[in-house]
């Protein structure tokens, strides 16, 4: 019997090639996209699950309810862990983790490495990062003691046994000795905290200055809960500590205008899930975030492009049901009973689908390399031969073969046997139910169109709009470990004297966008200005520093090397100007209690977006302070000759710091990598839309041909008493047509709602025009007609007779 | 065997019932031949059809081999299509996508014969009507008698006590009418198995013996 069903499902599948062809693309490409879709969704909501028992895992973090509003703050203070682990016994465990670039030297032999960790010495024992060489409780016991990452010890060490062997390392300091105490496992690609190297927490570069400060936050504190304590509890029991440590802060906050929390506290120290951390985006986190939203809007893409497929499939079905309706009539009178017919044709859903699934998997492997550099996805190759993925995968795809088979065979074994046999059977030319499928699927075309033409143009339009400083002619260089910042700038200055194509030359603390490094510096100062916390982000700059990025003065003038007091000034910003709220600004004076003098205003530069653009300019200062690094070299250089210039940036790099490779890029490339997320998320709905578009017309198309098919008799008939050309495409894509204005009105709005909700995101972004959501639908209008205009004019040219004839 | 007790049939048009068959009694015993004939529109097909389990009647009592059939549910009228009842159309209905063989083995399909006994049951069938050449082509590679031929030889694998044949040779040549016939009677006579065919033609129901005349919905 199976066989039976087999033979003719593939006879059948083989006859309407067209269909077959049509299903299976549809459904291939809806499968592996589905499958690279639904996949790195998943593993992006698996992150740090490795761990043991990984519920029990908390990040802590502040919530300030700040005057405008409540702030997450999840940087701490240094005396923080140690009070939670001697107070609390529900805190079973728990690091600070901080991290730093290094440079490691072994034999004269030196290595660059991103993630130095440091920690406490829980760490190998709450996380599970097993050790390939070594003791976990033991390996941080030592104050010296580094444990070296399995690519680290073996670039390092190559055949030698790493442990006991001791290496010098600089991050932010001095040369320091360490000893190797241990060798951990490679970190598994869905852990937030990755390290090449780690040592404990006293090493950190910011260590020392804020010992025992709890106004002093700049480092992670993650905790593990004794399996069973609730952390609700927990959360309130730490309260008293918080109010007793925050007391003065707490006062001014009350004294700026802060209201209280629901539950009366102004300032709290909450516990985040270590699990949630990796999709949460209110907050900065632990190594990559990324937003749930997003994930979640991959899902849907997935999901919808399921959709057309399974439209398409049920459409072609049910529309063929006429020339199929013969031979399900007959099996009825040989004795088939319902459910098996309602299986043989299931059964060909199964048959499609299976074939797809087939083609999808080595297409999925195939394109994964592909999807991970687009999507900067770090997903893994061995994701899909785990068990509970394979057990949803077939899962999924039974789901699949019964939504798209299921109705086609409902259709069939609805039919009345007597009236197939007898020719009667009338098969309506527009069912409901198709016109509600094709509405949906070029709903959901349209919205993807009308969203990626909404993104692209604030794309755009991020990327035009002018920043108020010059980015094109602006190389910035990360300093590195190498060298200090601000020795290099003095070699850099001097060696690029005499260049003439050298404008000038600054440095900054922090990269103007993001740089090839990718990492990023803030610093934020908060102090009180007439009775009020004033917050602000403070640059710390070189000379030149406004003349380089060509910003320009509003009032006062800028650093110079002819006031030997400059070291106490400030430059700000007209947004912090106005905040002020004086009139004249300059010569002002702010008492910052962490530096113990006062900051004297010496002039006020105009507001440019020295922060990306989902930010409107805030309170800003340029300051010239020895405390606080040099990270980026600034070089603006003549317009011409930019590739050669690069070049002479580079060996002239070579001799600052000759170990470190050169990582110099102009600004406005900074600029654009700093909308790589936008950019990604467009570029889903690029190709989102494009599949969509292409689907969706695919499945109009043989629509088409079968209601030509179907009408043939009346488009001869009606060649035969006159109706011209025109009158006949017409006849055929009127239909068509009203269904898809229908699709806009219903796609128009819902992107227009998603997108403004996109928007919100940003401070600066577009208005999102009519025209534009108009544009969309014309132009799923325009493929569409195309589409069936094709097939219409065929019929409309066909010799009457030859139509009639066939009948 | 086939007992039809006031059947009447109507369908519903527009205010009024347009009505098709009215008050028709008729008894067909096991081992018959019968002919139902008739003008176009007179009933005999819609009466093959409520004969053959495939529509109900508007009112009136149908026994088929002495139980009632609006009484069966439609696991019971299955059975009886896989196991009592064959069909042989006018436009045979073969289904294209199956070879000669395969058409032949489906109604076995659906009675879970096991495969040795399906094979030599479609295998004598293709003896008997001498088509083992033909077994492999499709439908649409043999003549009108061939598939007709085809038609009734579905009809009877499954061994049915009763054939119904709406116009079975409509669509044929005289000459394959002929042989069609032929073997319709020979069906009747040597497998004893009972024959209810409807016809426009005076010759072919001379083969069978008994000739029920329909106008108008009603048998005269």
């Amino acid at each position: 019997m199976i066989r039976n069903y087999f033979k003719i499902a593939l006879r059948n599948l083989w006859k309407h090639k067209t269909n077959t062809f049509i299903n299976l693309l549809g459904l291939t490409v809806a499968f592996t996209i589905c499958l690279l879709l639904l996949l790195s969704v998943y593993f992006e909501f698996s992150f740090n699950k490795f761990h043991y028992q990984p519920h029990n895992l908390y990040r802590a973090y502040f919530k300030v309810q700040l005057p405008e509003n409540p702030s997450l703050q999840p940087s701490m203070p240094e005396p923080l862990l140690k009070e939670l682990k001697s107070q609390f016994p529900a805190v079973q465990a728990g690091t600070r983790y901080n991290r730093n670039g290094c440079e490691i030297e072994y034999n004269g032999k030196h290595f660059f490495n991103d993630q130095f960790a440091f920690v406490d010495p829980d760490f190998f024992t709450m996380f599970s990062f097993p050790l390939e060489k070594g003791n976990a409780s033991q390996a941080l016991a030592g104050l010296d003691n580094i444990v070296l990452s399995h690519a680290t010890a073996a670039a390092i060490f190559g055949n030698e046994d790493p442990v006991g062997k001791q290496l010098r390392v600089q991050s932010g300091g001095p040369w320091k000795v360490f000893t190797v105490s241990g060798v951990a496992a490679e970190v598994p690609a869905t852990s937030s905290i990755d390290f090449d190297a780690v040592a404990r927490f006293e090493h950190g570069f910011t260590y020392a200055p804020t010992i025992g400060k709890w106004d002093a936050t700049n480092h992670d504190v993650i905790i593990r809960l004794k399996e069973g304590a609730d952390v609700k509890t927990f959360e309130k029991a730490v309260q008293g500590l918080i109010n007793l440590q925050y007391k003065d802060y707490i006062s001014d906050l009350k004294r700026d205008g802060a209201r209280p929390a629901p539950n009366g506290q102004y300032m709290e120290l909450l516990m985040q899930p270590y699990l949630d951390m990796h999709t949460d985006t209110s907050m900065r986190g632990v190594g990559d975030t990324i937003s749930r939203s997003y994930l979640y809007m991959l899902l849907s893409v997935a999901i919808l492009v399921m959709f057309i497929a399974c439209i398409n499939f049920v459409n072609l079905s049910v529309g063929r049901s006429f020339t199929r309706s013969r031979e399900v009539g007959l099996r009825k009178t040989l004795g088939a009973m319902p459910l098996q017919v309602g299986m043989q044709f299931w059964g060909e859903a199964a048959i499609i689908c299976g074939l797809a699934l087939c083609i999808s998997v080595p297409l999925f492997y195939f394109l994964l390399p592909h999807y991970k550099a687009i999507f900067g996805s770090s997903l893994d190759t061995g994701v899909l031969l785990q068990p509970g993925i394979i057990a949803a995968v077939i899962g999924a795809f039974l789901l699949v073969t019964v939504l798209a088979g299921g109705y086609p065979a409902l259709v069939m074994i609805r039919m009345n046997a007597v009236h197939i046999l007898k020719g009667k059977l009338k098969l309506k030319t527009s069912g409901g139910l198709r016109n509600g499928l094709i509405i949906g699927q070029f709903s959901i075309a349209i919205l993807l169109i009308g969203c990626t033409l909404i993104a692209w143009q604030q794309l755009n339009f991020l990327r035009a709009r002018p920043l108020g400083y010059n980015s094109s002619q602006v190389v910035s260089i990360p300093v590195g470990q190498e060298v200090d910042g601000r020795e290099a700038l003095e070699l850099l200055r001097q060696k690029l004297n005499a260049e003439p194509s050298v404008l000038s030359v600054s440095g900054l603390s922090k990269n103007m966008g993001v740089g090839i490094d990718g990492s990023s510096y803030t610093y934020s100062v908060g102090f009180d200005y007439k009775n009020r916390t004033v917050t602000m982000e403070w640059l710390n700059v070189g000379y030149d520093f406004t003349k380089t990025m060509e910003l320009s003065m509003a009032a006062g003038r800028d650093f110079s090397r002819n006031f030997t007091t400059d070291s106490t000034g400030i430059v700000i910003n007209e947004q912090m100007a106005r905040k002020m709220g004086v009139k004249d600004a300059v010569g002002e004076v702010f008492q910052v209690e962490e530096l113990g003098l006062g900051l004297k205003v010496i002039g006020v530069v105009k507001d440019f977006n020295f922060q990306s653009l989902h930010r409107p300019v805030e309170p800003m200062g340029l300051v010239m302070n020895k405390e606080m690094p040099i990270n980026y070299l600034l070089v603006k250089v003549r317009p011409d000759n930019l590739p050669g210039i690069m070049n002479k940036l580079k060996t002239t790099w070579a001799q600052i710091a000759p170990r470190s490779e050169f990582r110099g890029s102009f600004l406005d490339e900074n600029i654009d990598r700093q909308y790589n997320r936008e950019e990604k998320f467009t570029q889903i709905f690029v190709y989102a839309a494009v599949v969509a578009i292409v689907l969706s017309c695919l499945g109009l198309f043989a629509l088409a041909v079968l209601a030509i098919m179907q009408r043939t008799r009346e488009i001869g008939i009606r060649k035969a008493l006159g109706a011209s050309t025109g009158s006949i495409v017409q006849l055929i894509t009127k239909d068509f047509v009203k269904l898809i204005v229908v699709a806009m009105i219903i796609a128009t709005p819902l992107a227009w709602y998603f997108m403004s909700i996109w928007l919100k995101d940003f401070a600066f972004s577009v208005r999102i025009q009519w025209w534009w959501l108009l544009a969309a639908g014309l132009m799923a209008l325009a493929v569409a007609l195309c589409t069936i205009g094709y097939q219409s004019l065929k019929a409309a040219f066909a010799n009457p007779v030859k139509s009639l004839k066939t009948e | 065997m086939i007992q039809l007790r006031n059947i009447s049939k109507h369908y519903p048009v527009g205010f009024g019932k347009h009505e098709i068959l009215k008050n028709v009694d008729m008894v067909i015993h096991e081992g018959e031949f019968v002919s139902i004939m008739g003008p176009s529109g007179s009933g005999k097909s819609t009466l093959l059809h409520i004969l053959g389990l495939l529509e109900e009647p508007s009112e009136g009592e149908y026994l088929f081999q002495g139980e009632l059939v609006h009484k069966m549910n439609d696991k019971k009228r299955t059975q009886l299509h896989r196991g009592a009842i064959g069909f042989v159309f006018q436009a045979y209905h073969l289904i294209d996508e199956l070879t000669v063989y395969e058409n032949i083995e489906t109604p076995l399909l659906y009675k879970n014969m096991p495969s040795s006994e399906r094979k030599s049951r479609v295998a004598d069938i293709l003896d008997r009507f001498n088509m083992v050449a033909k077994k492999d082509l499709f439908p649409n590679q043999l003549s009108g008698g061939q598939q007709q031929l085809v038609g009734i030889a579905r009809a009877i694998v499954a061994e049915p006590s009763v054939i119904f044949a709406d116009e079975p040779t409509g669509n044929l040549h005289s000459d394959q009418a002929k042989s069609i016939m032929e073997l319709f009677a020979e069906l009747n006579k040597k497998d004893g198995i009972t024959i209810v065919q409807v016809t426009h033609s005076d010759v072919n129901a001379g083969y069978g013996n008994r000739v029920v005349e329909i106008m108008d919905g009603r048998i005269k």
